[in-house]
Protein backbone atom coordinates (compact mmCIF):
# COMPACT_ATOMS: atom_id res chain seq x y z
CA UNK A 1 0.00 0.00 0.00
CA UNK A 2 1.95 3.55 -1.16
CA UNK A 3 0.69 6.83 -0.33
CA UNK A 4 -2.48 7.52 -1.52
CA UNK A 5 -3.52 10.35 -3.13
CA UNK A 6 -5.72 9.49 -6.35
CA UNK A 7 -4.46 11.86 -8.94
CA UNK A 8 -0.88 11.45 -8.18
CA UNK A 9 1.95 8.77 -8.91
CA UNK A 10 4.33 8.33 -5.13
CA UNK A 11 7.70 10.00 -6.47
CA UNK A 12 10.49 7.52 -7.98
CA UNK A 13 12.86 7.85 -4.45
CA UNK A 14 10.21 7.08 -1.85
CA UNK A 15 11.31 4.27 0.75
CA UNK A 16 8.48 4.91 3.14
CA UNK A 17 4.77 3.52 2.60
CA UNK A 18 2.16 4.58 4.05
CA UNK A 19 -1.71 4.20 5.06
CA UNK A 20 -4.41 6.75 3.48
CA UNK A 21 -5.81 8.37 6.66
CA UNK A 22 -8.31 10.20 4.33
CA UNK A 23 -8.01 12.66 7.29
CA UNK A 24 -9.16 15.99 5.50
CA UNK A 25 -8.74 18.66 8.31
CA UNK A 26 -6.16 18.62 10.97
CA UNK A 27 -6.51 17.61 14.36
CA UNK A 28 -6.11 20.89 16.35
CA UNK A 29 -6.41 23.90 14.18
CA UNK A 30 -3.66 26.74 14.07
CA UNK A 31 -5.01 29.08 17.05
CA UNK A 32 -3.54 32.58 17.13
CA UNK A 33 -4.48 33.43 20.70
CA UNK A 34 -2.53 30.72 21.86
CA UNK A 35 -0.02 31.63 19.97
CA UNK A 36 -0.20 34.93 20.22
CA UNK A 37 0.17 34.18 24.37
CA UNK A 38 3.64 32.22 23.61
CA UNK A 39 5.08 35.30 21.89
CA UNK A 40 3.83 37.72 24.26
CA UNK A 41 5.67 35.21 26.59
CA UNK A 42 8.62 34.36 25.15
CA UNK A 43 9.61 37.59 23.37
CA UNK A 44 8.86 39.74 27.02
CA UNK A 45 11.43 37.61 29.14
CA UNK A 46 13.71 37.32 26.19
CA UNK A 47 14.26 41.31 25.10
CA UNK A 48 13.27 42.63 28.70
CA UNK A 49 15.73 45.91 29.05
CA UNK A 50 18.04 44.74 26.23
CA UNK A 51 19.66 47.64 24.73
CA UNK A 52 20.18 47.63 21.17
CA UNK A 53 24.14 47.05 20.14
CA UNK A 54 25.68 46.40 16.60
CA UNK A 55 26.98 43.01 17.62
CA UNK A 56 24.69 41.62 20.01
CA UNK A 57 21.35 41.94 18.29
CA UNK A 58 21.76 40.22 15.09
CA UNK A 59 22.61 37.00 16.95
CA UNK A 60 19.31 38.10 19.39
CA UNK A 61 17.37 38.12 16.81
CA UNK A 62 18.30 34.82 15.07
CA UNK A 63 18.80 32.98 18.23
CA UNK A 64 14.75 34.44 19.52
CA UNK A 65 13.54 32.98 16.19
CA UNK A 66 14.69 29.61 17.04
CA UNK A 67 13.77 29.75 20.02
CA UNK A 68 9.99 30.60 19.07
CA UNK A 69 9.95 28.21 16.70
CA UNK A 70 11.22 25.25 18.90
CA UNK A 71 8.51 26.28 21.40
CA UNK A 72 5.48 26.20 18.61
CA UNK A 73 6.78 22.95 17.82
CA UNK A 74 6.37 21.86 21.33
CA UNK A 75 2.64 22.49 20.65
CA UNK A 76 2.35 19.29 17.81
CA UNK A 77 0.54 21.22 15.60
CA UNK A 78 0.55 18.15 13.55
CA UNK A 79 0.87 18.86 9.59
CA UNK A 80 1.60 22.29 9.96
CA UNK A 81 4.42 24.05 8.40
CA UNK A 82 5.89 26.76 10.49
CA UNK A 83 7.37 30.32 9.53
CA UNK A 84 8.54 32.45 12.40
CA UNK A 85 9.49 36.26 11.31
CA UNK A 86 11.12 38.54 13.42
CA UNK A 87 11.99 42.10 13.21
CA UNK A 88 14.31 43.78 15.89
CA UNK A 89 14.91 47.52 15.17
CA UNK A 90 16.41 50.80 16.84
CA UNK A 91 14.02 53.20 17.85
CA UNK A 92 15.03 56.77 17.16
CA UNK A 93 12.27 58.61 15.80
CA UNK A 94 12.08 57.37 12.52
CA UNK A 95 8.61 55.53 11.04
CA UNK A 96 8.38 51.94 9.74
CA UNK A 97 5.60 49.82 8.52
CA UNK A 98 5.57 46.43 7.42
CA UNK A 99 2.82 45.06 5.44
CA UNK A 100 1.69 41.19 4.72
CA UNK A 101 -0.61 39.29 2.67
CA UNK A 102 -0.81 35.85 1.20
CA UNK A 103 -2.34 33.93 -1.01
CA UNK A 104 -3.30 30.54 0.43
CA UNK A 105 -6.26 28.70 2.35
CA UNK A 106 -7.82 30.59 5.09
CA UNK A 107 -9.51 27.82 6.71
CA UNK A 108 -6.83 26.36 7.47
CA UNK A 109 -3.91 28.49 7.49
CA UNK A 110 -3.18 31.28 10.35
CA UNK A 111 -0.76 33.87 11.71
CA UNK A 112 -0.88 35.45 14.74
CA UNK A 113 1.53 38.90 15.28
CA UNK A 114 2.85 40.68 18.51
CA UNK A 115 4.66 43.89 18.76
CA UNK A 116 7.10 44.46 21.34
CA UNK A 117 8.98 47.66 22.64
CA UNK A 118 10.71 49.20 25.67
CA UNK A 119 13.17 52.47 25.45
CA UNK A 120 15.74 51.45 23.29
CA UNK A 121 14.15 49.25 20.48
CA UNK A 122 11.28 47.62 18.87
CA UNK A 123 10.50 44.19 17.96
CA UNK A 124 8.00 42.46 15.61
CA UNK A 125 7.22 38.89 15.81
CA UNK A 126 4.81 37.18 13.30
CA UNK A 127 4.53 33.99 13.16
CA UNK A 128 2.50 31.71 10.14
CA UNK A 129 0.92 28.12 10.04
CA UNK A 130 0.71 26.96 6.80
CA UNK A 131 -1.45 23.02 6.46
CA UNK A 132 -0.33 20.85 3.97
CA UNK A 133 -1.41 17.22 4.17
CA UNK B 1 -6.07 3.52 -13.85
CA UNK B 2 -3.23 5.66 -15.68
CA UNK B 3 -0.26 6.12 -13.15
CA UNK B 4 1.69 9.15 -14.18
CA UNK B 5 4.96 9.43 -12.79
CA UNK B 6 5.51 12.74 -10.06
CA UNK B 7 8.86 13.44 -9.64
CA UNK B 8 9.34 15.92 -6.89
CA UNK B 9 12.19 17.77 -7.98
CA UNK B 10 11.01 18.95 -11.49
CA UNK B 11 9.98 22.32 -12.82
CA UNK B 12 6.73 22.73 -11.41
CA UNK B 13 7.50 21.69 -7.64
CA UNK B 14 10.32 23.58 -7.18
CA UNK B 15 10.76 27.18 -5.45
CA UNK B 16 13.19 29.19 -7.91
CA UNK B 17 14.60 32.18 -6.20
CA UNK B 18 16.29 33.64 -9.08
CA UNK B 19 12.46 34.21 -10.42
CA UNK B 20 11.07 35.40 -7.49
CA UNK B 21 13.83 37.61 -6.57
CA UNK B 22 13.54 39.51 -10.62
CA UNK B 23 9.40 39.68 -10.08
CA UNK B 24 9.97 41.32 -6.74
CA UNK B 25 12.69 43.71 -7.68
CA UNK B 26 10.56 44.87 -10.76
CA UNK B 27 7.36 45.52 -8.65
CA UNK B 28 9.81 47.65 -6.13
CA UNK B 29 11.24 49.84 -8.94
CA UNK B 30 7.71 50.04 -10.31
CA UNK B 31 5.91 51.56 -7.24
CA UNK B 32 8.81 52.87 -5.07
CA UNK B 33 11.06 53.43 -7.63
CA UNK B 34 11.91 57.34 -8.06
CA UNK B 35 9.80 58.73 -4.95
CA UNK B 36 11.04 59.52 -1.37
CA UNK B 37 9.86 59.12 2.20
CA UNK B 38 5.95 60.16 2.20
CA UNK B 39 4.68 59.78 5.56
CA UNK B 40 1.14 59.78 4.01
CA UNK B 41 2.05 57.74 0.93
CA UNK B 42 3.81 54.28 2.89
CA UNK B 43 0.51 52.82 3.53
CA UNK B 44 -0.40 52.69 -0.71
CA UNK B 45 2.71 51.58 -1.48
CA UNK B 46 3.23 49.16 0.84
CA UNK B 47 0.33 47.65 -0.19
CA UNK B 48 0.80 48.46 -3.64
CA UNK B 49 4.48 46.91 -3.95
CA UNK B 50 2.64 43.31 -2.23
CA UNK B 51 -0.09 43.11 -4.13
CA UNK B 52 1.57 43.63 -7.54
CA UNK B 53 3.93 40.97 -6.46
CA UNK B 54 1.49 38.38 -5.01
CA UNK B 55 -0.51 39.72 -9.04
CA UNK B 56 2.71 38.52 -11.22
CA UNK B 57 3.48 34.81 -8.49
CA UNK B 58 0.10 33.92 -9.56
CA UNK B 59 0.61 34.17 -12.98
CA UNK B 60 3.83 31.65 -12.66
CA UNK B 61 0.86 29.42 -12.07
CA UNK B 62 2.60 26.94 -9.65
CA UNK B 63 0.93 24.74 -6.98
CA UNK B 64 2.36 27.27 -4.19
CA UNK B 65 0.70 29.30 -1.02
CA UNK B 66 2.83 32.45 -1.24
CA UNK B 67 3.08 34.97 1.91
CA UNK B 68 4.42 38.44 0.98
CA UNK B 69 5.96 40.81 4.11
CA UNK B 70 6.83 44.17 3.10
CA UNK B 71 8.65 46.56 5.55
CA UNK B 72 9.43 49.81 4.92
CA UNK B 73 11.74 51.81 7.21
CA UNK B 74 12.55 55.92 7.07
CA UNK B 75 16.26 56.20 6.99
CA UNK B 76 17.22 57.69 9.85
CA UNK B 77 20.59 56.52 11.22
CA UNK B 78 18.87 54.05 12.96
CA UNK B 79 19.63 50.01 12.81
CA UNK B 80 17.03 47.02 11.73
CA UNK B 81 17.33 43.50 12.13
CA UNK B 82 15.38 40.83 10.29
CA UNK B 83 15.51 37.25 11.10
CA UNK B 84 13.40 33.92 10.22
CA UNK B 85 12.91 30.85 11.27
CA UNK B 86 11.33 28.22 8.94
CA UNK B 87 9.95 24.22 10.13
CA UNK B 88 9.07 23.06 6.20
CA UNK B 89 10.08 20.68 3.52
CA UNK B 90 13.28 22.08 1.94
CA UNK B 91 12.33 20.17 -0.97
CA UNK B 92 9.68 22.21 -2.32
CA UNK B 93 9.28 24.97 -0.10
CA UNK B 94 11.49 28.03 -0.14
CA UNK B 95 11.87 31.89 0.67
CA UNK B 96 13.62 34.75 -1.44
CA UNK B 97 14.19 38.19 0.53
CA UNK B 98 15.43 41.42 -1.58
CA UNK B 99 16.42 44.52 -0.07
CA UNK B 100 16.41 47.72 -1.74
CA UNK B 101 17.24 51.32 -0.58
CA UNK B 102 16.97 55.08 -2.05
CA UNK B 103 18.29 58.19 -0.48
CA UNK B 104 15.30 58.22 1.94
CA UNK B 105 13.99 55.07 2.80
CA UNK B 106 14.90 51.28 3.19
CA UNK B 107 12.31 48.42 1.57
CA UNK B 108 12.80 44.78 2.74
CA UNK B 109 10.35 42.08 1.25
CA UNK B 110 10.50 38.92 1.87
CA UNK B 111 8.31 36.21 0.07
CA UNK B 112 8.05 32.81 1.32
CA UNK B 113 6.85 29.71 -1.03
CA UNK B 114 5.06 27.03 0.28
CA UNK B 115 4.17 23.69 -2.10
CA UNK B 116 1.32 22.31 -2.16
Amino acid sequence: MSESKPTAAPPPKQVRTYQPTYQLNPKKRFDAEQIQKILQRVVSYELNEVEYSEKQIPELCLSLAETLRNAIKEENYNRYRIIVMVSIGQRRQQSVHIFHSFLWDHERDAFATFNYENCHLFANVVVYGVYLD
Amino acid sequence: MEVKECNDLSEENQFIVDDVSKIIKEAIENSIGGTAYQHNKVNQWTSAVVESCLGQLTKLQKPYKYIVTCTIMQKNGAGLHTASSCFWDNNTDGSCTVRWENKTMYCIVSVFGLGI
